[in-house]
């Protein structure tokens, strides 16, 4: 661990409180069940604190003997129908022998064998399981006599149906988005990965909200070390709440002061298959529709799923294209602002001119009058994205017309910012992640204060510590400029441009995954898969 | 997880760190036009030659203690206090350099782009800057040079492309050739080109043992390297003379900005000056770069401290006062770094010390050689 992270978790953590969270964890039921069904009702009432969506049923099944079960759910999280059906289940049956000695094991042992309606049956001794299934959505059959009880799985979470994805938009492949519902997420990438191979290690993180944590990989092609140490770093969480991966991520990070991401989430299921195909780690969370892949480098991150769907002539260009749309949004500005305050005579003389005649009448510097413009289109922009659907599009209009018209009218700034500034905010929306966009939308800021100061040789100083603040970020040991900086032949085929997928033998070199080939060319064999 | 990296700086690294740290600004200012005015492509070519020779010599010195730099080595040939005495100088001696590059190099950007701006404001932001990418260690700078060398070679290129094709190319104005005899050109060659650039290349004996570990590759690297910017250099003469004229070339202090002027393709392209002011701030930047790492690492070295990152910020300072302190007035400054520093400082430094070295070195194992030769007899 860094020095600076102890120091802060020292500065910040309140020592008392620490004692006070652990002494409450421990309190932890790890009692067994009692023997008496009485006593267990009774217990389970008071440790669910009388809520009222616990459901406890005494039923007396059997004719001689006859014994007496409790039935508890929560009906907030079981499907009624389910439930009701086991219940019918265990009155309509009739015992079978009884066991001379063990009159009421046997009983229990009968209710594992013949209620076949519910999946997922489980024997209970503890009151830590208990409680966790009930809260998992499980029935859970308590025996009077026996301090065994049985679960089964009746569980019906309310969920999303599998729609299109919202924020990862593309024109061409599949069109199915996670959803909010771990189990299906997962069936998604199962779905397309045909292959015992795929690993799903799962794990609930958070002390409240106990979310189930998937962590999903492919054996024999990951790189064992990388998945080692991404459970090291899952089993390091030390939080009270996970709601989204975003939270996962900023515990996981290897670098935690960037602007650059160093992990992205992603809402198709295509895309994190094809990350696990290449020998990635996904980590899946329960209750949202985002997947964070790891380790990923920052071309990767420039790139678009649906590069590899079309033809590589038109990805390649399309990946060119985000790259220089990419330095648009940086520099755009900046390089504005540069030109027209330090190197005029770079320019050609008659936009020089034009520029002059527009600018005649603003009260501000350039730097002032950029940063001007670009602080509203950032507010609008915000606006725009939080308002209510029905307000979007009057927001719009509202801000192109104040923003394109009115302030060039007011002579607050002059028109060829306002061309300036829609430009550079476009630009940042071509890149197909959001991580991406918020970094180049905060380094903008720092480029043209630099660049009001400095013109273009702080632009390029800056930016020489930026590469270097990149070339020495690391995403799970994976440097982040791979394969430029360090250089991999082989791997420059998919990174700024992508070469046909004939032609991509092999697996990206710098994740170090187990199998390297993904093609292998035998003539006159027929092709085969090893698993 | 840190073992998946590789700490060690590739050999392309290295090369590129080496161009950048060779053409510096020697390109923007027409490496020996001032002095063999025509003959220019001939001293650049003679230098490179030079300059090969010289860093051989710092190979050898390299090659025999691999993993020493030259305060090591210094120590290791010379004995503790002499050895240690005289990498004191040589630590000195880079952030000397670094200072007059820096003077140079902010020179330069007040005389072509900023004239309004204080050089004691642009050289503390270049030495912030520099101090920032030490922090991540030579492995930082080396592949930080490799992203832009990249970058380079591409804008070089299609400058080089577009002057050879729409700029006024006069192959006569090469001639005459020699036309003082070779006097002029070997006065070029020597002292001036000799220690600048191709001499400063001794800053990097400190850096080499922390290469990747095959010191006959990365010593042919540093060559390829070498040679790679002496062509460069060349060219860009060459292009300076027939483009521009040799008399405008060597009145000007910025004839590669001259010469890039010139290129006019159509109405749209035009004005590619932005690219002489890139070119100066990459030189700059990693020839300071250069020169202060070398500096850092060698006193961690000397005084046996573990992290060198320590000595930056302490010796950023002491780069700055004597950046500010070194001479009273510009003319003073050019005329020291053209007739003072060369005769006094670089020779001895460059040449004289490296070659003391091994002489000494190759008399010492010699005996070493024969007393345990006699042992063996007796």
């Amino acid at each position: 661990m860094p020095k600076y992270q102890k120091w802060f978790r020292r500065w910040f953590n309140n020592p008392k409180q620490q004692e006070d969270s652990q002494e409450k964890q421990s309190s932890v039921e790890l009692l067994p069940v009692y023997p008496s069904i009485q006593d267990n009702l009774t217990f389970l009432k008071n440790a669910f604190g009388h809520s009222s969506d616990l459901q406890i049923q005494e039923l007396t099944i059997g004719k001689s003997p006859t014994v007496r079960i409790g039935i508890a759910y929560i009906d907030s999280l079981v499907n009624a129908d389910k439930v009701m059906t086991l219940i019918k289940d265990l009155l309509g049956k009739e015992l079978t022998q009884p066991n001379e000695t063990h009159p009421h094991s046997h009983v229990r042992d009968w209710i594992k064998e013949n209620l076949t309606v519910v999946g997922d049956m489980k024997e209970i001794r503890d009151w830590n399981r208990v409680s966790k299934m009930l809260l998992s959505g499980h029935t859970v059959v308590f025996v009077d006599g026996t301090n065994q009880a049985v679960s089964g799985d009746t569980s019906s979470v309310e969920h999303r149906a599998v729609t299109e994805p919202k924020t990862q938009i593309a024109t061409k492949g599949p069109n199915e988005g996670f959803t909010e519902s771990l189990r299906t997420n997962i069936s998604l990438i199962r779905k397309r990965i045909k292959s015992p191979n795929l690993r799903v290690k799962k794990k609930p993180i958070g002390q409240v909200t106990r979310t189930d944590v998937a962590l999903l990989y492919m054996e024999g092609i990951a790189n064992p070390k990388v998945v080692k140490e991404v459970k090291k770093r899952l089993e390091n969480i030390n939080t009270d709440k996970i709601l989204d991966t975003g939270e996962i991520g900023e515990w996981i990070e290897d670098q935690k002061f960037t602007l650059f991401p160093t992990l992205v989430s992603y809402e198709r299921p295509d895309s994190i298959v094809s990350h696990l195909a290449e020998g990635r780690v996904a980590i899946l969370v329960d209750g949202t529709p985002y997947a964070i892949a790891v380790p990923v480098t920052f071309l990767k991150i420039l790139q678009s799923a649906e590069d590899y769907f079309m033809r590589y002539d038109l990805a390649s260009v399309l990946r060119l294209l985000r790259i220089v749309a990419f330095m648009i949004s940086l520099y755009g500005s900046a390089m504005y602002i540069a030109l027209t305050a330090f190197h005029q005579e770079m320019l050609p003389t008659s936009l020089l001119i034009s520029i002059g005649a527009q600018r005649q009448g603003v009260p501000f510097p350039v730097m002032v009058e950029a940063l001007l413009m670009e602080g509203t289109f950032e507010i609008l922009r915000e606006a725009a994205v939080r308002a209510p659907r029905a307000l979007g599009q009057p927001l719009a209009i509202m801000g192109a017309v104040v923003i394109g018209e009115t302030a060039v009218v007011a002579g607050l700034v002059s028109p060829i910012m306002v061309i300036v500034v829609a430009i550079t905010g476009i630009s940042s929306y071509v890149a197909p992640e959001a991580a991406v966009t918020i970094t180049s939308r905060i380094l903008r800021f720092g480029f043209m204060l630099i660049s009001g100061v400095f013109g273009l040789y702080g632009i390029l100083l800056v930016t020489i510590a930026m590469v270097a603040h990149m070339q020495s970020l690391r995403s799970f040991g994976v440097p982040y400029l791979a394969p430029i900086s360090p250089l991999v032949w082989s791997d420059l085929k998919d990174s700024v441009v992508r070469l046909p997928h004939w032609m991509l033998s092999n697996r990206p070199h710098e994740l170090k995954p187990q199998r390297l080939w993904r093609i292998k060319y035998k003539v006159g064999d027929r092709v085969e898969y090893d698993d | 997880m840190r073992q998946h990296v590789t700490e060690k700086v590739q050999s392309y690294q290295l090369f590129s760190l080496v161009v950048f740290f060779e053409l510096g600004t020697t390109i923007v200012l027409g490496n020996g036009i001032h002095q063999a005015r025509q003959d220019a492509w001939l001293a650049n070519l003679l230098g490179v030659g030079v300059g090969l020779l010289l860093f051989l010599v710092y190979a050898r010195l390299y090659l025999r203690y691999p993993a020493l730099s030259l305060t090591g080595s210094l120590q290791k040939i010379c004995g503790k206090p002499v050895g240690w005495i005289l990498g004191l100088v040589y630590v000195e001696y880079f952030l000397y350099l670094a200072a007059r590059d820096l003077k140079d190099f902010t020179r330069l950007l007040q005389v072509g782009y900023f004239p309004l701006m204080p050089i004691a404001v642009t050289a503390s932001f270049m030495l912030l800057i520099v101090i920032y990418v030490l922090t991540k260690g030579l492995e930082g700078l080396a592949g930080t040079s490799f992203v832009f060398f990249i970058f380079f070679s591409v804008m070089f290129c299609t400058t080089d492309v577009l002057i050879l094709l729409f700029g006024e190319v006069k192959p006569e104005q090469l001639q005459p050739v020699l036309e003082n005899g070779w006097r002029p050109v070997f006065q070029t060659v020597f002292p001036l080109m000799l220690t600048f650039p191709y001499g400063e290349m001794i800053a990097f004996t400190m850096m080499l043992p922390f290469c990747r570990n095959q010191p006959r590759k990365n010593v042919k690297t540093a060559l390829w390297g070498i040679l790679v910017s002496g062509l460069v250099l060349t060219v860009t003469v060459i292009l300076d003379i027939v483009v521009s004229g040799v008399d405008i070339s060597a009145r000007s202090s910025f004839p590669y900005l001259i010469t890039i002027s010139q290129v006019e393709v159509g109405t749209f392209l035009q004005r590619l000056d932005v690219v002489t002011i890139l070119v100066l701030i990459m030189g700059g930047f990693f020839k300071i770069g250069v020169f202060l790492h070398a500096a850092v690492v060698g006193a961690a070295d000397l005084f046996g401290v573990h992290n060198p990152r320590k000595f930056l910020l302490p010796f950023a300072t002491v780069v700055l006062v004597t950046f500010l302190t070194m001479a009273e007035s510009l003319m003073e400054h050019i005329q020291i770094g053209l007739q003072i520093v060369p005769k006094y400082v670089h020779l001895p430094l460059q040449l004289g010390i490296p070659l003391l070295l091994l002489i000494v070195d190759g008399v010492k194992s010699r005996t070493k050689k024969q007393r345990s030769a006699g042992e063996n007899f007796s």
